[in-house]
C-alpha cells in the first residue's frame, strides 16, 4: 500500500480565513453563528447561520465564486501535474435561484460544475478533474477517492477542494425539513434540537511518499485508512442502528491495519440533529464498546457546511493530532449520558497517533477516514 | 494500475428513442428529444409507495438501474456490497427549480420538504441502494465531457480499487443540455451492471480508458452499440 501524505491544507469558515484562526477559535470555544443578512429569514425556524461576514456584501450569484477566491488566496503548494477533485452539494445554486426568480431576464447557461472550472484554471491543472456529490459525505468521498488514486499509483498528487455557501435555497430546505434548530446547534447534547447551517471552503493536498521525497515537502500527516458504506435504509433519515457507519469505520480500520483501540479521538459528523447524533453514538458504541475514545464535533462552532464539512473536519483532525489537543464541542451543555465521559466539554489533551473522522449524508451514505500523526 | 477485465452482466436504457436492454437484443440509440413517460409498472406490478414522490430524474435512474439488474438476472441475487455510481450534467435541476418555485410565495413559508429531499442528485442512488439492499459506495460525478462515460469509468475504478465487488454504473440526464455550458450530452438514463471478469473479456479498463476488443471507446454511445451488437452476434 502506498503511503498517502497530507502536505498542505487550508480553509475559510465563519471563524476566519485560515485553519489557524479556526483552530484558535475552536480552542477558545467560540461560536461563529450570526443572523443571516443575505436573504429574509422571517418564515424560517431560525435566522442564524455560520456565514462568512464578507460574503454578505457580495452580490447574489457571485458568493460562491467569492468563497473559492478567498480559499485560494493562500499559495497552495501543488504542481501542475496534480489531479483535482472537488466536493460540493449545490455548487453555485444562486444562479438557479436567480433564474427562477426572473427567468425573463436572460437565457440561462449554467456551468455543469463552476467549482472545477474555476479551480482548474486558477490552479493551472490540466489533468481531467472530477466533482463528487455524495451529499454531506461529498468531501469524505473525494478524499478517499484521492487516497485510492495515490494508493493505486494513478497519480503522485491530488488536491481535494470542497465548498458550499449558505443560500436561501438550502436554508429554506433545512427549515422545511424541520431539522434546523430553532435556537442553536449543540451536537451530542441531550437537549439538541437540530442543526445550524454554515458555509466553508477548503482544500487538502495529498501526495505519495515518492513525491514528498522528490519535492522535498514536509508531511503534515497521513491518510491511513478509509471506508464508505450505504445504509440501504432511508433517503433523509439515518439507520438508527448505524450499521452503514459501522461498516465504513470497520473498512477504514482494516485498510489502516490498526485496531479500534488505536483510535485516539473521533471527529464525528455531529450535526446536532436528534437522529444523526443518536445514530453516531450507537455506531461508535458498537465499534468501540467500553473503550470509547474522546469524541467531538465542530458543527456547534461553524455550523453544517454540507459538501465541504468532511474536509474541514479532516484538517481540524490533523491539527488535533499535531497538537495532541481536542477542542471542546461548542454549545454543548448537557452531554448524552452514553458518551458523557467521552464528548469533550473543554479543551482536552489527547495521546495517540490515529484520529477517526466520519460523515453521513442524505442518500444514506457514510464515510470514515483515519488520519495518522507524523 | 493494471488492466482490469470487466464483465457486463446486463444493462438497460431510457432514451428519446425508447426503453431497452442489452440481453433483450434491443437496438441502442440516443437521439435528442423528449424522454418517454415512465409508468410505475416498469418497476413493479405492486403499488409503489414512493413512486409519486420521485422527480423524473429519480424515476429514470431507478427504472433504468432496475431494468439493468433484471437484464442481468440479478434482481434478487445482487451482491450487497455493490456500488451505485452515476454521472450527470444537470442532475436534479428540474426538482431544484420546482422546489425553489415553492419557496418564492410567502417568502419561504410554503417551501416543500418533499421536493427539497430530492434536490441532492445522489438521493436517486439512495433510492436504488434502498430498493435492492445495497451497502456499497454511492456517488454522483459531474459529467463535464461530451463522452457521457464518467460514471461508468468511476464505477470501474471502484471495482479496481477493491471498494466493491460490482457496480451499477451509468449516466442519467433528463434534459437536453442546451442550458449548460460546454456540453453536448444527450438526454437519457443508461445503467450497466459491471463486475470483475474472472477471465479475459471484451471490455477492459486500462486505468484511464475503456476498450472493447482492444478498440478504445470514445463514449457511452459507442460502448452501448458494441455491447448490443455483441449480444446480437452471440444470439445468432
Amino acid at each position: 500500500m502506498n503511503t498517502v501524505h497530507i502536505t498542505d491544507c487550508g480553509c475559510v469558515t465563519c471563524l476566519g480565513d485560515s485553519l489557524e484562526s479556526l483552530w484558535q477559535s475552536l480552542l477558545a470555544n467560540e461560536c461563529g453563528f450570526k443572523p443571516v443578512r443575505r436573504f429574509k429569514t422571517d418564515s424560517y425556524v431560525n435566522n442564524l447561520a455560520g456565514c462568512i461576514s464578507e460574503l454578505d456584501d457580495i452580490p447574489h450569484g457571485k458568493r460562491f465564486g467569492a468563497i473559492l477566491e478567498k480559499a485560494c488566496q493562500k499559495d497552495i503548494q501543488i504542481t501542475p501535474d496534480a489531479v483535482l477533485l472537488t466536493a460540493t452539494t449545490k455548487d453555485n445554486i444562486e444562479l438557479h435561484e436567480r433564474y427562477i426568480r426572473d427567468s425573463s431576464k436572460e437565457p440561462a447557461k449554467f456551468p455543469v460544475c463552476s467549482m472545477t472550472d474555476y479551480l482548474a484554471k486558477h490552479l493551472g491543472i490540466e489533468n481531467p478533474a472530477l466533482n463528487i456529490n455524495a451529499a454531506c459525505a461529498s468531501a469524505g468521498s473525494a478524499i478517499l477517492w484521492g487516497a485510492e488514486m495515490i494508493n493505486n499509483d494513478e497519480t503522485d498528487m491530488v488536491i481535494v477542494f470542497g465548498a458550499d455557501i449558505v443560500s436561501e435555497f438550502v436554508f429554506s430546505g433545512f427549515s422545511a425539513l424541520k431539522v434546523m434548530s430553532p435556537d442553536t446547534g449543540r451536537p451530542f447534547d441531550v437537549n439538541r434540537n437540530g442543526l445550524i447551517l454554515g458555509e466553508a471552503a477548503g482544500y487538502i493536498v495529498l501526495m505519495s511518499e515518492a513525491k514528498v521525497l522528490k519535492e522535498k515537502r514536509t508531511s503534515m500527516g497521513k491518510i491511513k485508512g478509509w471506508g464508505v458504506s450505504s445504509d440501504a435504509h432511508h433517503i433523509t433519515a439515518p439507520d438508527r442502528k448505524g450499521r452503514g457507519l459501522q461498516r465504513a469505520i470497520h473498512s477504514a480500520l482494516t485498510k489502516a491495519a490498526i485496531g479500534d483501540s488505536d483510535i485516539a479521538a473521533i471527529n464525528a459528523h455531529g450535526t446536532g440533529t436528534v437522529h444523526n447524533d443518536a445514530m453516531e453514538i450507537t455506531a461508535f458504541s458498537k465499534v468501540f464498546g467500553n473503550a470509547m475514545p474522546p469524541i467531538f464535533s465542530i458543527k456547534g462552532a461553524i455550523g453544517h457546511s454540507l459538501g465541504p464539512c468532511g474536509l474541514i473536519e479532516a484538517i481540524v483532525g490533523l491539527r488535533c493530532l499535531q497538537e495532541q489537543i481536542i477542542p471542546p464541542v461548542t454549545n454543548l451543555q448537557c452531554p448524552e449520558p452514553e458518551i458523557e465521559g467521552c464528548v469533550t466539554m473543554q479543551k482536552t489533551s489527547m495521546k495517540g497517533n490515529y484520529l477517526l473522522t466520519t460523515n453521513s449524508g442524505f442518500g444514506n451514505i457514510n464515510t470514515a477516514l483515519i488520519l495518522e500523526k507524523v | 494500475m493494471s488492466s482490469l477485465n470487466v464483465a457486463v452482466a446486463g444493462g438497460a436504457w431510457i432514451t428519446a428513442s425508447g426503453i431497452g436492454c442489452i440481453n433483450g437484443g434491443d437496438e441502442f440509440s440516443m437521439p435528442e428529444g423528449d424522454l418517454p413517460k415512465l409508468k410505475r409498472e416498469l418497476l413493479s406490478s405492486k403499488p409503489e409507495e414512493r413512486w409519486g414522490r420521485l422527480d423524473y430524474y429519480s424515476k429514470a435512474g431507478l427504472v433504468a438501474a432496475s431494468l439493468a439488474l433484471k437484464d442481468a438476472g440479478l434482481v434478487s441475487r445482487i451482491s450487497k456490497s455493490t456500488a451505485v455510481i452515476v454521472s450527470t450534467v444537470s442532475g436534479s435541476v428540474d426538482v431544484d427549480h420546482a422546489y425553489f418555485r415553492s419557496v418564492l410565495p410567502q417568502d419561504g413559508l410554503l417551501a416543500s420538504p418533499n421536493l427539497f429531499a430530492y434536490t441532492l442528485p445522489n438521493c436517486m442512488l439512495g433510492e436504488i441502494s434502498i430498493r435492492y439492499g445495497l451497502t456499497g459506495p454511492t456517488m454522483v460525478v459531474s459529467q463535464t465531457t461530451p463522452d457521457m462515460l464518467s460514471g461508468i469509468l468511476a464505477g470501474v475504478k471502484l471495482i479496481s480499487y477493491g471498494l466493491c465487488e460490482g457496480v451499477i454504473a451509468g449516466y442519467c440526464n433528463t434534459e437536453e443540455c442546451t442550458n449548460y455550458i460546454d456540453t453536448s450530452c444527450k438526454p437519457g438514463a443508461v445503467f450497466l451492471v459491471l463486475q470483475k471478469a474472472k477471465e479475459k473479456s471484451h471490455l477492459t479498463f486500462n486505468g484511464s480508458n475503456l476498450t472493447f476488443n482492444s478498440r478504445e471507446l470514445p463514449g457511452l454511445i459507442d460502448l452501448m452499440r458494441e455491447l448490443t451488437q455483441n449480444i446480437k452476434m452471440e444470439l445468432q
